[in-house]
This record gives C-alpha cells, sequence and structure tokens, in this order.
C-alpha cells in the first residue's frame, strides 16, 4: 500500500520539485535584469491560476494542444516521426476556413459541425499522404519529408490565402468570415468552446486505443521491433499509413477548430506554431494520454499567465519563453530523478 | 405675459443646458492598450505604432499598455486581460486581428481600434485605422525614376501584406510617370520572411548584379540585409546603389550613405485623431494614415538628390494633394503582380 | 536571363555563401547524431553563436573574436546539453527542443536589454578575402575565390572531417558509439567522452554557422534571424546520412536552390512567387526520392547509454 502512495505521489513531488528549479534559474535571470522575481512569480499565480480570467484562457488554449498530442501519440507511439504537425494543421485550418462560408446555408448545424470537422481531418490526413507512402513503401526518411512538407503547405496556403480564396471585399489576405451562428458552440454556462471537450476525448480515446486494442498493440510492436511485426505476419505498411494518416488527420482537426472556434477564417501569415509546443510535451508525458493533459495545462497557463504578468512588470515578454523552455530541461531532469528512485 | 416669459426662460436655459452638454468633452482616456504581433522594437511596423503611440501618451497624458510579440494566433487572452485591467481603448495593431478584436469590443463594450477593416466600424465603439502608403511610394517612385542611371529600379519586399502591396504598385505607377522606359524587377524574399536579413541581401545583390542601382526595400527586420547590399555592392558602372526604405528612419546607420530616402509612417497623427473622437464622443470613424494628414511623409531626400529633383517631387506631391494625379489602390498581391507585368512587359 | 554572366556568377557565389550556416551546423550534426545524438539544440545553438558573434565583435570591434566567442558559446551549450543527455541520460528530443526554445528567447531577451531598439551595424564584419590568382579565373573566379574567408577553412574542413569519421580509429570509434554503445564499450571504447565530444564539436560548429550569418554574410544581429536553418541542418545531415562529403553536397544544393528562389524573380520567371519560394524543400523531397535510399537511422539515435544496463 505504502509503495503505491509512493508511485502515486512520487511523479507529483517530482514535477513541483522540476517547477520551482526552474522557476530559481528563472528567477536568477530576473534578478539580473532588475526585476523581483518574487512579485512576478506571486503575481503569475495569482493572475494564471487564481483569476477566472486566467483559468479559462488556459483551459481554451489547451484544445488544439491535446488535438496535435493525440497525433503526435499515434505516430510517436509507432516510432513514427510525424515532425509535419504545422503543415498539417495549416492544410486542415485553411480548407475549413475557405468551405466552411460555402456550407453555412446548405447544412443544418449538427451536419455542419460533422462535416467540417472531416474536412479538418481530411485535410491533415491529405498533408500526411505523400511522407506516409515514402515511408511505407520505399522506407524513406519520413523526419525530413514531413519537415518539407511544412514549408510547403506553409507557401500553398499562402499562395491561396492571398489569391484563388481570397476575400475581396476585405482589405487584408483572408477567406470569407464564417458567421457568428455557425461558430463553435460554447460548453453549456462557459465560455470555453467544445473544443476542449473533443480534445480530451480525443486524447483519452487515442490513448485507449493504443494501450487496450489489437491495432494499437500492432503500433507498438512496430515501435518495438519492427522485424518481429513483418515476422508475425502483421500487415506493417498499412499500419505505418494509417499511423501517419490519423496523426495527421487529429492536427488538421485541430485547424479546423480553431478556425470554427477562435479565429471565424483563414488568415495569410497564421501559423501557429503548435509542433514546437507539443512535441517536447509528448515525450515528457512518457507516451502516456492521460499525463499530457496536465502538462498541456500547465504550458498553456504560462503562456497565457506569462504575457499578462511580463506585460504588469515590465518584463520583456520573451521572458515567458525563456520560463518555458527552462520547464522542459527541468521536467525532463525531474523524470530522470523520478526514474532513479523508483527502479 | 409672465407666464410666458418665464416658459421662455426655461426653454432658453434648457436650450443652453443641452448645448452645453454636448459640447461638453470627455475626458481623454487613461490607459490604453496596444497590441503588436512582433516584438515592438523591429525597425518597422510594430515599432513605429509603439513610437507613434508614446508620441500621443505624452500629449494627453495617458498610460500605454504594451502587449507585444502576440503573433497573429488567438489574443482574446490579451484583451480580456487588456479589459481587465481598465484599458478604455485598444488598439489592435495587425490586420489578423480585426475579427477577434471587434467580438471582444462588442462583448466587453470596450472601444477598439482596428487594422484595414472597415466594415466593423462602430459608433462610439470600433474605429479603423488605413494606411494610405501609396501617395508616398509614388513619390519615392519619381524620386527612382530621376536617380536611376542604368534605367533599372528593384522591389525587394519581404511578403506580400496589403500595404506593401500598395506601396509597391504606386511605387511602380510614379516611376512610370517620370520614367517610361525604365525597367522595374519585383522580388519577395519569402513568405512572412520580414526577420529574414540573409534573405534581404540575396534578392537584393541578385537586382544589383543584373543593373538595378536603385533599390526599393519593404523589410522590417529583413530591411538590413538590403541596406547592406546596397552599402557593399558597386552598381554595373561602379557608382552607388540607391536604396529607399520604409517606415522607419535608418540614417544613423548608413556609413555608405546610399539611403536615398525613406517612406516614414508616424502613426502619432492617426492616435491623435483617434483621441481627439473619443474627446469629442465621435469615436468610430474611419480613420486613414496618409500623406495629406502628414501621417506618411518622404524623409528628405539624401543630399545628392537636385534642387531640380527635389522641386519636381515637391511639385508632384502639390498634384497629389489637390487631387490632379491620382494614385492606384492595389491591394492584392494577384493584383500587384498583373499590374506590374502589365506597366512593365519583361 | 537567368544565364546571363553577372547573375549566374551572384547565384554562384550566394549558394556557396548562403549554404555555409546550414553546413557548419550539418557538420557538427553529423558527428553527434553519428555518436548517437539526436541535437534538436542545433536551432538555438545557431541563435546564441550569431548573438554572442555580434556581441564580441561590437565590444572588442574585432570581427574574428567574434567567431572565437561564437564557438566557446557553442562549446558551453554543447557540454550542457551533453551533459544533460550523456551524464544525465534525459530524453534528447525534450533536451534538444528545450534548448533551442530556451537559448533563442534568452538571446532575445538579452538584446533587448542591451540595444533596446538600436540595431547598430558591425561594420568591417561580412568582409570577402581575395585569393590571389585564382579570383582572376574568368566567370567562376570571382564567385568562388572572393569569399569570406571561413568559408575557404569550411570547405576544408569537409574532407577533413570526412577523413576522421571514416578512415581513422576514431572515427570508427564514434560510429561505433551510435550503433552499438555496450559493444563498443566491451571493446574499451569510452563511450561517454566520445558523446560529449562529438556533441561539443556539434555546438562548437553550429554556433560558428550562427556566427557566420550575422557577422560572416551580415553584418548584425535581428531576433529570429536563423528562422529554422538549424531544422534545416538535420535535415540536410540525414539527406546525407551522416557523410560529411554528401553532407556537403546537400548544403549546396539547398542553398543553390534557395538563390535560384532570388535569381528566378530577378530572370523575370512568371510564376507566382509563393511558388518559386517553395522550391528548396520540393528538391529536398524530391533528391530523396531519386536517390531512393531507405534511410536506416545510426542504431543507438536518442538512446541514451547506462553502463551495465
Amino acid at each position: 500500500m505504502k509503495q503505491i502512495l509512493y508511485d502515486k505521489a512520487a511523479p507529483a513531488a517530482n514535477s513541483i520539485l522540476s517547477v520551482i528549479s526552474a522557476f530559481v534559474v528563472g528567477g536568477v535571470i530576473l534578478l539580473f535584469i532588475g526585476k523581483n522575481p518574487f512579485t512576478l512569480y506571486g503575481q503569475l499565480f495569482l493572475q494564471g491560476m487564481g483569476s477566472s480570467l486566467g483559468v479559462i484562457e488556459t483551459i481554451i488554449k489547451m484544445a488544439p494542444l491535446l488535438m496535435v498530442s493525440a497525433g503526435l501519440l499515434v505516430a510517436f507511439s509507432g516510432g513514427l516521426w510525424n515532425l509535419g504537425v504545422e503543415g498539417q494543421f495549416l492544410m486542415g485550418a485553411i480548407l475549413t476556413g475557405w468551405l466552411a462560408p460555402k456550407l453555412v446555408p446548405f447544412l443544418s448545424l449538427p451536419v455542419y459541425f460533422i462535416t467540417l470537422g472531416g474536412i479538418g481531418f481530411a485535410g491533415g490526413m491529405i498533408w500526411a499522404l505523400l511522407p506516409a507512402i515514402l515511408k511505407a513503401r520505399y522506407n524513406l526518411n519520413e523526419i525530413i519529408i514531413t519537415l518539407m512538407m511544412n514549408y510547403v503547405a506553409l507557401n500553398l496556403v499562402t499562395w491561396m490565402v492571398k489569391g484563388p480564396i481570397n476575400d475581396l471585399s476585405v482589405v487584408p489576405a483572408q477567406t470569407k468570415l464564417i458567421p457568428m451562428t455557425h461558430r463553435m458552440p460554447m460548453i453549456p454556462f462557459t465560455r470555453i468552446h467544445l473544443g476542449l471537450i473533443i480534445g480530451l476525448i480525443v486524447i483519452i480515446g487515442v490513448y485507449w486505443i493504443i494501450r487496450r486494442t489489437t491495432m494499437g498493440y500492432q503500433i507498438r510492436v512496430l515501435f518495438a521491433n519492427k522485424r518481429a511485426a513483418i515476422h508475425t505476419g502483421m500487415n506493417v505498411k498499412r499500419i505505418i499509413v494509417w499511423s501517419l494518416l490519423t496523426s495527421g488527420g487529429f492536427s488538421g482537426l485541430a485547424g479546423a477548430i480553431d478556425v470554427l472556434a477562435i479565429k471565424g477564417l483563414f488568415q495569410g501569415g497564421w501559423n501557429p506554431m503548435y509542433g514546437i509546443t507539443c512535441i517536447p510535451l509528448v515525450f515528457l508525458a512518457r507516451l502516456n494520454g492521460w499525463a499530457v493533459i496536465p502538462l498541456s495545462y500547465f504550458f498553456s497557463f504560462l503562456v497565457v499567465g506569462g504575457e499578462f504578468v511580463a506585460r504588469d512588470q515590465g518584463v520583456p515578454v520573451f521572458f515567458v519563453h525563456v520560463l518555458e523552455g527552462l520547464m522542459l530541461l527541468s521536467f525532463a531532469a525531474g523524470e530522470h530523478i523520478g526514474k532513479g528512485r523508483v527502479t | 405675459m409672465k407666464k410666458k416669459i418665464y416658459s421662455l426662460m426655461i426653454c432658453v436655459l434648457a436650450v443652453c443646458f443641452l448645448t452645453f452638454n454636448a459640447m461638453a468633452q470627455n475626458p481623454a482616456p487613461k490607459i490604453v492598450g496596444l497590441c503588436l504581433p512582433e516584438a515592438g522594437t523591429d525597425k518597422g511596423w510594430n515599432e513605429q505604432a509603439k513610437v507613434g503611440l508614446e508620441k500621443t501618451a505624452k500629449k494627453y497624458g495617458f498610460k500605454i499598455m504594451l502587449a507585444e510579440a502576440l503573433g497573429y494566433g488567438d489574443i482574446k487572452p490579451t484583451l480580456r486581460d487588456l479589459v481587465k485591467k481598465k484599458c478604455e481603448l485598444i488598439i489592435t495593431h495587425a490586420s489578423g486581428y480585426q475579427t477577434v478584436s471587434p467580438e471582444v469590443a462588442r462583448e466587453t463594450g470596450v472601444k477598439v481600434t482596428t487594422v484595414e477593416n472597415h466594415k466593423d466600424v462602430t459608433q462610439g465603439l470600433i474605429s479603423d485605422i488605413d494606411t494610405a502608403p501609396g501617395p508616398g511610394a509614388y513619390l519615392a517612385g519619381i524620386l527612382a525614376g530621376r536617380m536611376t542611371r542604368s534605367n533599372i529600379v528593384g522591389i525587394v519586399v519581404s511578403a506580400e501584406p496589403p500595404t506593401w502591396n500598395r506601396m509597391s504598385a504606386a511605387f511602380a505607377q510614379g516611376l512610370k510617370s517620370v520614367n517610361p522606359n525604365a525597367k522595374l524587377l519585383y522580388s519577395v524574399i519569402g513568405e512572412d520572411a520580414y526577420a529574414d536579413a540573409a534573405g534581404g541581401k540575396r534578392n537584393t545583390e541578385d537586382q544589383i548584379a543584373v543593373g538595378a542601382d536603385v533599390i526599393f526595400g519593404q523589410g522590417d527586420g529583413a530591411s538590413f540585409g538590403m541596406l547592406q547590399a546596397c552599402s557593399i555592392k558597386k552598381a554595373r558602372d561602379g557608382g552607388k546603389v540607391w536604396f529607399i526604405d520604409v517606415i522607419g528612419d535608418k540614417r544613423s546607420i548608413d556609413r555608405a550613405d546610399v539611403l536615398l530616402s525613406s517612406i516614414l509612417f508616424d502613426f502619432s497623427v492617426v492616435y491623435d485623431e483617434i483621441i481627439e473622437t473619443v474627446i469629442d464622443g465621435t469615436f468610430g470613424k474611419q480613420h486613414w494614415s496618409s500623406v495629406s494628414n502628414k501621417a506618411i511623409y518622404l524623409l528628405n531626400p539624401n543630399k545628392a538628390v537636385s534642387e531640380k529633383i527635389k522641386k519636381e517631387v515637391d511639385a508632384a506631391r502639390s498634384k497629389l494633394l489637390s487631387g490632379e494625379v491620382k494614385v492606384m489602390d492595389i491591394v492584392t498581391a494577384a493584383d500587384l503582380h498583373k499590374y506590374l507585368g502589365e506597366s512593365f512587359p519583361k | 536571363m537567368l544565364f546571363e554572366e553577372a547573375l549566374f556568377v551572384t547565384v554562384l557565389a550566394s549558394t556557396l555563401r548562403g549554404s555555409m550556416p546550414m553546413l557548419l551546423a550539418a557538420l557538427g550534426e553529423t558527428y553527434a547524431e553519428s555518436a548517437g545524438i539526436l541535437n534538436l539544440g542545433i536551432e538555438g545553438m545557431m541563435v546564441a553563436g550569431a548573438f554572442a558573434s555580434f556581441l564580441v565583435g561590437l565590444q572588442t570591434n574585432m570581427v574574428p573574436l567574434g567567431f572565437l566567442g561564437a564557438a566557446i558559446i557553442g562549446a558551453v551549450l554543447g557540454g550542457i546539453i551533453g551533459f544533460l543527455v550523456i551524464g544525465l541520460r534525459l530524453n534528447q528530443i525534450v533536451v534538444g527542443l528545450g534548448m533551442t526554445v530556451f537559448t533563442s528567447a534568452f538571446c532575445n531577451l538579452l538584446h533587448r536589454i542591451i540595444f533596446g531598439s538600436q540595431f547598430p551595424m558591425l561594420w568591417g564584419a561580412g568582409m570577402t578575402t581575395e585569393i590571389p590568382v585564382l579570383s582572376k579565373i574568368p566567370i567562376i573566379g570571382q564567385p568562388l575565390f572572393n569569399q569570406h574567408w571561413l568559408v575557404y577553412v569550411t570547405l576544408a574542413l569537409v574532407p577533413v572531417l570526412y577523413f576522421l569519421l571514416y578512415r581513422t580509429s576514431l572515427g570508427l570509434r564514434i560510429r561505433a558509439v551510435g550503433e552499438t554503445p555496450w559493444a563498443a564499450d566491451a571493446s574499451g571504447v569510452n563511450v561517454y567522452g566520445i558523446r560529449y565530444l562529438t556533441i561539443i564539436l556539434a555546438g562548437v560548429l553550429a554556433s560558428t554557422g550562427g556566427a557566420f550569418l550575422a557577422i560572416g554574410d551580415l553584418a548584425f544581429f535581428i531576433p529570429d534571424m536563423v528562422k529554422g536553418r538549424g531544422y534545416i541542418a538535420i535535415v540536410v545531415v540525414m539527406l546525407g546520412r551522416w557523410n560529411p562529403i554528401k553532407v556537403f553536397l546537400g548544403s549546396l544544393l539547398f542553398g543553390f536552390a534557395l538563390s535560384l528562389t532570388s535569381a528566378l524573380q530577378v530572370a523575370g520567371l512568371k510564376v507566382s512567387p509563393d511558388f518559386i519560394l517553395t522550391m528548396p524543400y520540393l528538391v529536398v523531397i524530391l533528391t530523396l526520392i531519386i536517390i531512393a535510399k531507405s534511410t536506416s537511422l545510426p542504431a543507438a539515435l536518442c538512446v541514451p547509454y547506462k553502463r551495465g544496463e
């Protein structure tokens, strides 16, 4: 019993230790630039976790992170390096931004949302198709192709939004605005959009599939030992293709939901780069879907609350990212200490 | 009779009271928020807004809450925080914010000012600033057309946002007006390559290599690379390559003396206008940064520019202001490419 | 017009110059990955190198000292990453990306505090050195033999690093550490020592690459100027399959495609710039498909080594 309690408590204790150590290093930097770390950190928690504004905005920010992480979970569990989530996100987002206003008059709301979710998902899948086929058929390095596809996607969407799908009735390069009635609905009695619920379902669902189903088992075998996977008669190629496609699909879905819930359209120059946030989170969570949730909450809190207080305290906003980097490093270190104790 | 006099007096008083009330001024806002997509020290679009608002703040005595480097994504948290911290006016200085910020304004009732967003302008709630840099660029085009020796002029841009498309098109028009035989080159460094200084240098060098000796560069941080290329490369005839800059003033670092001029943006002019509308209660207008209200002006040309050319530029300015000459307003990249292709056939 | 001599010469020169930051970083990364370390901190190291070189160069007014400063910072960052992923055996991806986020933001922070909105130029940087006789060769003389001195050094480094990795016993040991660390350890190779060596080398070279961008090609530092060149370097390493010669060719190819994006626009190609700008990335994908070599990453890449495990 004691052991079980210890096992449960150890990760939490380590996380707290990690947070503290990152704050200490960040505090030294703050002192160096002549700011009081105690005021800043105090305010960070007060405004980021202690105010309804901070909490709500943090939670809203989690939705895309959860969906992108779910996609990464699929790929990474199979040892497939999908580093193309930015491109997949953009494709999902632009297809949604382009098609949503066209669908508004024709579909009833539920059908409309399901269709657009499907379109976003498909957009992400299309963008993962080339790396998936090349990986499965010719075993070509998916790191290279997915990374390059990000740049190609950026060029493509910028061209589209500056040219063929540009809404010419407004000045900037953007698609037609989706009417407020056709935006993502809110969770009742809140102003948090339903994307959060979808994100939670997706990440837990994906994790459950990977851990508990045959398909998930096959993905994991692929990671552990590809040769063994082939010997056991698994259709390795099909698993590779579908893992990467699904992975891209969830990034595309995140794009669709960001357009429907936050932006209301697709705009040139918009590229939120969720990949660079989510990739380390998924590894920090050790490919555990449940662990992704508190981690993405914490890092959203850092970004949202950090921006609030940096502005108040006159600290350049770059400090928020300094702190974010330190957190990643110290979380990684905390995990190591945890490993050392338990085993 | 007495009754009549009384009622007349009451009427007069009432009228006086009403007029007085209407003329009563609202106080200037005490806290103004400014949202910038990039760092407020980018020597370009963002910095000019920050500097401009600081100037206005000094004049009207309000405090600025600066939210910088926000990116182009979801700025709702920042907007709500600015509302919570009692900003009475929020200026969202990116066309990318034009859907989110009116939504927050309608939700919270706090005044916002957007950029390049004509359709949401609402009395008492949403005002907008659009930029008409065309005339400034037109004058720069005249300068370029007169200063080029090779008859080849280049435009280098780090992206294709509306402001820069407008300037590129008007520059081309100005160039053509004085020098119809000139050749015009046009290069894009990359998608949102505002900070790609190496790319700016590379593109500029390529244009110089094929003979350009006046470069019109629009790049924010990337402009430094263009300036460097103009400083170290010689034109084909062995002379200087002139550089025309936008938004900021780089004279302090122009050691090679190649800066021909710059189209400067002074946002404090429109910010003053906006604060005035807050004070007189007419907030919610479409404002323009333009040459006519001196929010956009040409930096005094390099001393190498002869008096004759300066006079020609001044004359053109008067013609623009009087409406005798019209500058085309080309906003989208697609239209710009078409226009450049037609006006300067290869 | 593309074949006009003047443009051809500039393209050649900018190909070489533009591929240098990637090439330097990629050469170091080749060693780190060969020894089993995937260094995603490379982007941050380049930013730090760019900033440090500029700062040192500006303070001392001596450009070469800037490069020295960048190399030292690179070695320190390499050492820190080494300690975290070799000594503490932390996850290499988290550490690498964490370091990139941290160093880039830290450099931006320092830049803001030191310079505010000032962007001084380091005049005297970005100067080329002409090699006497060779630079007089028609057409190719100027672009190839009138470059920054670091270009010559880097070009000379390519065969040296190739020889070292594939023809010496040290190279053999490095590759053994990346493939089968336990076997290497058993045969008396100092696995930790080799890995530290390669990650520090990777740091030095990546930071020097960043420095080349700031004070070799250009003459100033602006935040975000590195803009993903570190990730391109990682791609180039994998495209070149951990062979310094091929990595060199890969960098050159990417640099050439990048130069073409501007040259083609100047030459008046009637295609939307957005498509021209896509070319370098499509070229990489196509190259990978054409050489169609399946990649097997070094077996122990990303796997921490612990004696006796």
